[in-house]
């Protein structure tokens, strides 16, 4: 077998090899354990190991191998902590790469769903969210209608999407449309003018939480950054997910290109979702390979993150600490699992505590489930997650009063399923203690 | 040299042998939350310190063969008393230490630690097989 990550390598969808390779790493897995806890791959895995009394990995069907890939929903937390990692370790094991190749090998031979219409359905995120935008008040009868009803049924059948899931509805007005027709930006002209950025809102936030998108402008405008929106779209992670290689390529070449014109013309890119944050600044420059992959991964940051970059960074920039509006006492911020391998650190919780509230983290056992599980099917493992993300924020909350943050639109939303409370996303906390009402 | 077996000096050695094998473990898990925190330096300091404490521990363990092994006082030193003291040592943790302790997590509440407990009963037994076997093979 051949280890490689390389999407370009000659062996990297050849099924022996790749197959080879899922044998040599789940071996190791099942040695090792360490990340049992961290959502269903692993029991699951070790339980197939287990039955042969050698205990060897090599003993699995392709069929168990592909059961243990498809219970992946690509948080990226196994890689955070493993011991084998290629900088660490000669036996250079990264599961969440491992596992696309294993998707893209299987896409390619036709040994996964991907080819069905409601995969190619599901992973149009930009075509099904400009449609259900457009058509907002029809599309809302069929989303928003009760779990498990003929509707969602219906569209099930036709997208995929799970039929029982509480999912937030399409908003009229798009966080792109309302970013270009709001006239001239209210920037301070007390604060002095930053580097603009082009805001990559997301699916999520374009098309469906869109407040999100404009309590991010308003506060970066609040501290003199300028914002446009992107010119691209959908980041393309649920192809890749799928394991279709080829149009996850052409998509990101297609924001590439967009993207270093906006880096070109100055612009810094921020994202507010940990999800895509990764994607644009780990998997465009594996997947398109050219030097404005690079430029756009280097000029690419999170929300919270691009904050704190510029607060620290020789004085020039003072963030705003005029907090004249509502400000918790206590805070528990989670911040999507995709980020923890960036090294990016907790900078939502190190914004947040500069309103002087007490802010904790929790969940960082805990993956996103991310548009892996917006899929019917996969609802039970998006609910026991959601309740280990619950669990992690009230152990942090001793008080049971804190408020609850999330960078990651799909968290909170499992969280709202359980909870009934939608957690705000950092930045619109930060708008509400500017005394920045929502719109 | 005067026997070390039965001295207070071997004694101190096993805890030294434990201590420095524990330090690298608790450097390398710090090297990973300083990762994640976005501290590399801090990181690459944690690493570069439990590979000292690593060969710390093999230094230790040097001089405690000539007793016996510090965990399961088996003869330790060529390959095949090396593999009997191994499959001493985990048949004891598959067959008492974890179940054992995977019974106290779930009677004090704390299930997720005795699932934890339970995954590496297998996981031990099968070190058990394997080590066998490479006795096995080596006779």
């Amino acid at each position: 077998m051949t280890v490689t990550y390389d999407p370009s390598h000659s062996a990297y969808v050849d099924e022996a090899d790749t197959r080879g390779e899922l044998t040599r790493v789940f071996d190791v897995c099942n040695e090792c354990r360490r990340c049992v806890c961290l959502c269903s791959v692993f029991p699951s895995l070790f339980d197939m190991i287990g039955q042969h009394a050698d205990q060897d990995a090599g003993r699995l069907t392709p069929e168990q191998q592909d059961r243990t890939v498809d219970q992946c929903f690509h948080c990226k937390l196994c890689a955070v902590d493993c011991p084998y990692t290629p900088d660490r370790h000669a036996l250079q094991i990264n599961l969440p790469r491992l596992i696309l190749r294993a998707q893209a090998m299987r896409f390619t031979h036709g040994h996964h769903e991907a080819s069905r219409t409601s995969t190619r359905v599901l992973a149009s995120t930009s075509m099904v969210g400009a449609v259900g935008a457009a058509f907002s008040s029809v599309a809302n009868r069929w989303i928003g209608a009760p779990s498990g009803s003929f509707r969602r049924r219906m569209l099930t059948r036709l997208t995929g999407v799970s039929s029982v899931r509480r999912l937030p509805e399409f908003a009229a007005q798009r966080f792109s449309s309302w970013l270009r027709h709001r006239g001239d930006p209210p920037v301070r002209t007390d604060a002095s003018t930053q580097r603009p950025v082009a805001v990559f809102a997301t699916c999520v936030v374009e098309f469906q939480l869109p407040a999100i998108g404009r309590d991010v402008v308003r506060v970066y405008e609040r501290n003199g950054i300028p914002c446009v929106a992107t010119q691209a779209g959908c980041c393309g992670a649920a192809w890749l997910d799928a394991g279709n290689v080829k149009t996850f390529t052409r998509v990101a070449a297609t924001n590439v290109e967009l993207l270093a014109n906006e880096v070109r013309d100055g612009c810094a890119i921020v994202v507010p979702d940990p999800m895509c944050t990764h994607v644009l600044r780990n998997d465009y420059p594996l997947y398109v390979r050219s030097p404005d992959a690079e430029l756009v991964a280097a000029n690419t940051f999170d929300a919270c993150e691009y904050l704190m970059t510029l607060n620290g960074n020789d004085g020039e920039f003072e963030l705003d600490t005029d907090f004249v509006g509502p400000v918790p006492v206590r805070v528990i911020s989670y911040s999507g699992s995709q980020l923890r391998g960036d090294v990016a650190g907790e900078r939502a919780a190190e914004l947040l505590r500069l309103t002087g509230a007490a802010v904790h983290t929790a969940g960082e056992t805990v993956g996103d489930t991310g548009w892996w599980g917006v899929r019917a099917g996969r609802e039970a493992e998006v609910r026991r997650i959601a309740q280990r993300l619950v669990d992690s924020v009230v152990a942090a909350d001793h008080t049971g009063e804190a408020m609850v943050v999330s960078n990651s639109a799909f968290a909170s939303i499992a969280v709202a399923e359980l909870t009934g409370v939608l957690p705000l996303h950092p930045l619109q906390l930060l708008a509400r203690a500017y005394g920045m009402a929502e719109e | 040299m005067p026997e070390l077996d039965g001295t207070e000096t071997h004694a101190n050695l096993k805890l030294a042998f434990a201590l420095a094998s524990q330090a690298n473990q608790r450097f390398v898990w710090f090297a990973q939350a300083a990762d994640v925190e976005g501290h590399p330096e801090t990181a690459a300091l944690f690493r570069s310190v439990a590979e000292g404490e690593g060969g710390h521990a093999v230094d230790h363990l040097e001089w405690l063969a000539a007793v016996g092994d510090p965990v399961t006082g088996t003869d330790i030193g060529d390959t095949a008393d090396n593999l009997r003291a191994a499959i001493a040592g985990e048949t004891v943790e598959y067959q008492g230490l974890y179940p054992s302790f995977a019974q106290t997590a779930r009677h004090e509440g704390l299930h997720e630690i005795a699932d934890w407990f339970d995954t590496l009963v297998r996981v031990e037994r099968s070190h058990v097989e394997r080590f066998q076997r490479g006795l096995d093979e080596l006779r």
